[in-house]
């Protein structure tokens, strides 16, 4: 034979006669088609049902954690740790045993209820899941800082290890291993350590239960109530104006934006119990009454006086209300005035008045003993000269110049203490201006004498209501002298103005000794043992399915990779990787006392099985009340997921009915397919 | 007072998960001793799936024949897919009959009903 592009040897073809092939064979070949084509059915279903199983698994670990969160004591009454010699027997199956290493020092077997175990020996954690070996090189988590290990119940190991005696190179990642020396073990108020793991013979000290010194309602100091009464009074706004330029809008457009503005602040500014109490009271009465009172100067002076009644209806809050009554009585007013003036209108002047009825409500003071001291009154005055001023608005200024001088030499030296005693008292008694106005006209001198006085509205600063009051008497002396007293052109040649505040008394409440708690941030009880509250926590790893599996930073300890410090574009994996995860010493706080959640079970709620869940903590920290909640989707997603494995087996076994038949059908026939085999094999050569 | 009783199939319970996951675990387990066994079968005669397809649609068959198996192999293949959801869904019809039956069922007083004669007969 002649080589053929270099092949001398012939390649021995072995050609297939088709008239030598029977129809049996490639009825055979078909059958063996049909096999295959079973086949990867059925590893299709066994796949969904692997996974399904998988789910299920998962998610009776979190009905688990959730029924701790539920049911769990979250304190004890007495210690259920047992150390038994060398052992240590912790809550629900979790165990710890601790041998000599035979190099001087301790090895300690940390095992779970399932058999899996996670062995510290020779300055490193080998994680072990039941029955199984394991490289300790491939799996080993190298102990350098202290490190804080989440079980799945909540129980806190903490290890806490010496100086490394070679400092952690990161050149060639060598070094940085250290002994541990003690291990923290809390669980809620329940704690233990153990010490000297460095030596052949570690201490046991007993686990202890301190009493929980806030267990329950979130600390607070203690307070109770006290009923304060609040005499009937009324909110009102006078406004005047000695130019007489507003009109009929004015009434039904800026006078109620003034007075909405002066008044709902400090309304809605009441404690919420006393909001309650006032729109209570209003209920009660069943309406409240809005006054209106307009002076007129054009041609003959006119007084317009109105009182509207509305109904309190019951979902009415305290904004609502004065908003309803204002809004809808201001343009029934001006109405009145249109019909009533039949013209234009000169407002000189408009006082709008609420009543507000008596009412108590319950304040909140603190449950400590008091001592109540007193203040005594004290005047204060300011007189002035004028040169025959002409202007009204002059007692404005000179009584607020008068507060201005109250507030800095008076008011802002008061305590609160004081200030809440001064409070009441006005509020009781209201503050009294005093007025005197000489008049100069052609040397006959007329003096006006009068005084007024006006309550504090619960609710207002003190700062606030001496303005308020100091405007307010001001505008009612200048109107008085206006309209009452008929003067027509005012000449001012001396001004004084006079208040006295009233004696008073207040109270001064011991400090409680405890100091207040961060509520907001922190609302569960807290519930800690003090070896958990005094030892910092290192690198912080969770549980997750079994003591041999951890979560460190949201990553499976397992798979954690890092960067390489030689070679930044180079990612490290294994030992080495979390030999640089743990090469710095760290103290994080965790102060969780109930199971939460790891990154991978919430990758599966949120990803694959799409169960919406509260977590306020936002970092899988769920309070007992999310893992109720959360519970019940569970056990709905279980039932969901056990329902279809059952389809899914069902499914599986019909497969595996055919699969089997097509078997035997290819195998009784096994001479006969063997030789097609061969033919078929030998063809392909 | 008739009390009525409701008679409970008790192996038609709604199954507890474990229940039903070592269920499908033995089923699994099953269904991999016979892949194996296929598998065995096949290696044994060194056959794989390419060679397998490569021989059905070689020229030793006529175009017939190779339609016919074609024909063949797609018929069993949908037969297969509906036993399989037939199963499935009567398997679901006695999942939620399950899930019914030891639910407290609402008795309505049934309206009496008087027949009337509709006429003459």
């Amino acid at each position: 034979m002649n080589p053929v592009n270099d092949v001398t040897k012939s390649s021995n073809i072995n050609t297939l006669n088709p008239a030598e092939m029977s129809k049996q064979d490639f009825i055979s070949a078909v059958y063996l088609e049909r096999g295959e084509m079973l086949d990867s059915e059925v590893r299709r279903i066994i796949g969904e049902i692997d996974k399904s199983n998988e789910y299920v698994d998962a998610i009776n670990s979190l009905i688990g954690k959730a029924n701790l969160a539920e049911y769990g004591d979250n304190f004890y009454s007495s210690a259920t740790w047992q150390v038994n010699g060398n052992s240590v027997v912790l809550d629900n199956g979790y165990g710890l045993n601790v041998q000599p290493d035979g190099n001087g020092g301790s090895s300690v077997t940390i095992l779970d209820a399932e058999g899996n175990q996670l062995i510290y020996q020779n300055q490193t954690l080998i994680p072990v899941p039941a029955g199984t070996n394991v490289n300790a090189l491939e799996v080993g988590i190298p102990v350098m800082n202290d490190m804080t290990f989440m079980l799945d119940d909540g129980t806190k190991l903490t290890l806490k290890v010496s100086t490394p005696g070679e400092a952690f190179n990161q050149q060639n990642l060598s070094g940085g291993l250290a002994n541990v020396q003690s291990i923290v073990i809390t669980r809620d108020n329940q704690g233990m350590r153990i010490d000297n793991l460095d030596t052949a013979s570690p201490t046991f000290h007993t686990p202890t239960i301190e009493t929980p010194t806030d267990y329950g309602a979130p600390e607070e100091a203690p307070v109770k109530t006290e009923t304060i009464t609040i005499p009937s009074h009324t909110i009102r706004t006078l406004w005047d104006d000695q130019d007489y330029e507003e009109n009929y809008d004015f009434i039904d457009g800026d006078a109620l934006t003034n007075f909405k503005n002066q008044w709902l602040p400090i309304m809605t500014d009441k404690s919420p119990a006393e909001q309650e109490a006032l729109m209570e009271k209003l209920r009660e009465k069943g309406s409240i009454t809005i006054s209106y009172d307009l002076g007129d100067s054009d041609g003959q002076d006119a007084n317009y006086r109105q009182s509207y009644t509305y109904p309190v209806f019951s979902g009415d809050t305290v904004a609502t209300l004065i908003n309803r009554v204002v809004d809808r009585s201001g343009p029934d007013f001006r109405r009145y005035c249109e019909e009533e003036e039949d013209g234009d209108i000169d407002i000189q002047y408009l006082n709008m008045v609420i009543d507000i009825p008596s009412y108590s409500y319950e304040s909140v003071i603190p449950d400590t003993p008091k001592t109540t001291l007193s203040k005594e009154s004290k005047s204060f005055e300011l007189n002035k000269t004028y040169d025959d001023a002409e202007d009204y608005d002059l007692i404005k200024s000179q009584a607020r110049d008068l507060v201005n001088d109250i507030k800095l030499s008076y008011l802002h030296d008061l305590t609160p203490e004081q200030q809440e005693g001064l409070r009441r008292k006005l509020i009781q008694e209201g503050l009294r201006f005093d007025f005197y106005v000489e008049d100069d006209e052609f040397a006959s001198s007329d003096d006006y004498n009068n005084w007024f006085s006006v309550g504090l509205v619960s609710g207002e600063s003190l700062d606030d209501f001496f303005e308020r009051a100091a405007e307010y008497t001001a505008k009612r002396m200048a109107g008085w002298i206006r309209f009452d007293e008929d003067e027509s052109g005012i000449e001012i040649d001396d001004l004084d103005i006079s208040v006295s505040i009233p004696a008073f008394s207040y109270d001064v409440y011991e400090q409680s000794d405890k100091p207040a708690e961060d509520n907001t941030n922190n609302p569960r009880p807290i519930n800690i043992h003090s070896r958990d509250a005094n030892n910092n926590d290192g690198h912080i790893l969770i549980e997750t399915g079994g003591i041999h599996s951890w979560e460190y930073g949201g990553k499976a300890l397992s798979a954690l990779t890092e960067t390489n410090p030689n070679d930044s574009s180079n990612q490290v994996t294994g030992y080495f990787a979390r030999k640089l995860a743990f090469q710095n010493s760290k103290s994080d706080e965790f102060d969780g006392t109930s199971p939460l959640l790891t990154q991978k079970e919430i990758d599966l709620l949120t990803k694959i099985l799409k169960i919406p869940y509260a977590d306020a903590s936002s970092n899988g920290q769920l309070t007992p009340e999310e893992w109720v909640d959360l519970k019940e989707s569970l056990i709905n997603a279980r039932d969901n997921l056990n329902g279809n494995s059952q389809l899914q087996t069902v499914q599986l076994q019909r497969a595996m009915q055919t699969y089997n038949q097509n078997y035997e059908a290819m195998s009784n026939a096994q001479q006969k397919i063997y030789s097609l085999l061969r033919d078929i094999i030998s063809n392909m050569k | 007072m008739a009390v009525k009783l409701k008679l409970v199939d008790v192996t038609k319970l709604k199954k507890a998960s474990f229940l039903v996951s070592q269920e499908t675990e033995k089923t699994i387990a099953e269904a991999r001793v016979m892949l194996g066994k296929q598998e065995e079968f096949l290696q044994n005669g060194g056959m794989d799936r390419q060679k397998l397809r490569a021989f059905i649609n070689s020229d030793h068959w006529t175009s017939q024949q190779k339609q016919k198996a074609r024909e063949e192999l797609l018929r069993f293949h949908n037969e297969l897919k509906s036993d399989m959801a037939r199963v499935a869904s009567s398997k679901r019809k006695e999942l939620s009959n399950a899930n019914r039956l030891l639910e407290q069922r609402k008795i309505t007083p049934a309206t009496a009903t008087r027949k009337q004669r509709s006429g003459f007969i």
